[in-house]
């Protein structure tokens, strides 16, 4: 697992930024980092959403993947998305 | 039991490598070091990876555990923690890992930061790399493996300085400040405590961040404009380059995190170190980050800023990455995470 695993997998990472975070903000900075990390997908035509907990991952053609961290999410949507992610190239 | 900080030593072929072990071992901190060497000279430590040449650790007649690394660093590093456990050998306080001359050392960082008991049980402390002053410019030019050594740094070692004139000495300090503005130069023949000046301070250790923050920002140019330096034949994708970034205003942690992870898993292999602070919202410190590669140390929160500078400061070195775009990339995506931007622009 490399440092980009933090709060998306529910593990005190580098992601989660130095310090200790109660369960609200916690959850608060999961909806953000999901609003952020769909900026970046959003090229590729790769949404993320949470389904209770549950991350998926879903192209515009409806193929799926189930995510468990951040490094995980660039690299499903790089699988199904239209073109790989690449935080250079701008966002949608 | 704390992890047992370990040294990379790397350095161009015939840049003094093994001199500077000797000498290191001979002081007073070096009497508890466990060495491992990889004696192949011209192949890499990842290039053996694969052969099943596992060496007994020695201890040598000045105290010093010596192990030679002749198939798997991963293995050597267990076998070499496996022994004290057992008692086979003296308890250690530092291991020094001596690479060949022409390693990349990311691979290393890679085994022992990717190996969970290795993890559990060693701190990747710092990356030395020597410098012969007399071969420095023509290599570096010349030869991908040295720039990335140098890049690559935590400590950059100057060897054969006496051999050298002062000017030539300057000469390749200003050098080695672009190519890796965040890395202390020690002239290791002018140096009465070697080991002091070279690992006194060890670059990821948690407890004197502030220390190497001070280092760092010693050596970052005060002037708000974002410093380039290039060098390189042309802009190659092997072209290297080391650039700083400035925020003004604070920097939102999450949209720093996604954005960073994002350029890993893109980008990694081209980013060859980023170091900095981060002032963020809610904290009255700042955030240190150091990374190399794709290998990034959990990030440490400051009690205190080091100096008066409250601005974030980020030192890039790249490779084969224009530097504007990065720069531009982050900027952008920081500045759209703010409440108000992300507000106007509809961040979904």
């Amino acid at each position: 697992m490399c440092g980009a695993c933090g709060i998306l997998a529910g593990t005190p990472d580098w992601v989660d930024g130095a310090g200790t975070r109660d369960g609200v903000e916690r959850l608060a900075e999961r909806h953000k980092r999901i609003k952020l990390v769909n900026s970046l997908l959003a090229p590729a035509g790769v949404r993320l959403r949470d389904f209770g907990g549950r991350l998926v991952l879903q192209s515009a053609t409806g193929r799926t993947r189930i995510v468990t961290d951040l490094a995980h999410v660039w690299k499903a949507a790089d699988e199904i998305g239209r073109r790989e992610i690449d935080p250079l190239e701008g966002r949608g | 039991m704390g992890r047992i900080p370990v040294t990379v030593l790397t350095g161009f072929l015939g840049s003094g490598k093994t001199t500077l072990l000797q000498r290191l071992l001979n002081e007073e901190g070096g009497r508890g070091a466990a060495v491992l060497i990889n004696e192949f000279g011209a192949v890499g430590l990842d290039h053996l990876l694969v052969r099943p040449m596992a060496m007994p650790a020695v201890v040598l007649q000045n105290g010093c555990i010596c192990c030679s690394v002749r198939s798997d660093l991963k293995t050597g590093l267990r076998d070499l923690v496996d022994a004290r456990d057992r008692g086979d050998i003296p308890a250690f306080d530092r291991v020094l890992v001596e690479t060949t001359g022409l390693a990349d050392p990311v691979p290393i960082v890679q085994t022992l930061t990717a190996d969970a008991m290795l993890r559990h049980q060693l701190l990747l402390a710092n990356m030395v790399t020597t410098i012969d002053v007399l071969h420095a410019a023509g290599q570096i030019d010349s030869h991908r493996e040295a720039l990335r050594q140098a890049a690559l740094a935590d400590r950059l070692a100057l060897t054969k300085t006496d051999l050298a004139s002062a000017e030539e000495v300057e000469l390749v300090r200003q050098r080695l400040g672009a190519v890796n503005p965040a890395a202390p130069v020690i002239d290791t023949h002018a140096s009465n405590a070697l080991w002091h000046d070279l690992l006194g301070t060890d670059a990821s250790d948690p407890d004197r961040m502030a220390d190497e923050a001070r280092i760092w920002l010693s050596r970052v140019p005060a002037d708000p404009a974002p410093v380039f330096a290039f060098w390189g034949k042309d802009a190659s994708s092997h072209a290297m380059r080391s650039f700083a970034v400035r925020f003004e205003q604070k920097v939102d942690w999450t949209a720093f995190a996604v954005w960073l992870s994002a350029m890993v898993h893109r980008h990694g292999s081209r980013l060859l170190r980023i170091k900095g602070l981060l002032n963020v919202p809610g904290s009255p410190g700042p955030i240190l980050l150091n990374a190399v590669q794709n290998f990034i140390h959990p990030p440490q929160h400051l009690d205190q800023w080091p100096d008066e500078d409250r601005s974030s400061r980020l030192v890039f070195i790249v490779e084969g990455l224009e530097p504007e775009r990065v720069r531009r990339s982050l900027m952008e995506f920081v500045e759209a995470a703010q409440p108000q931007a992300a507000q106007r622009q509809g961040v979904q």
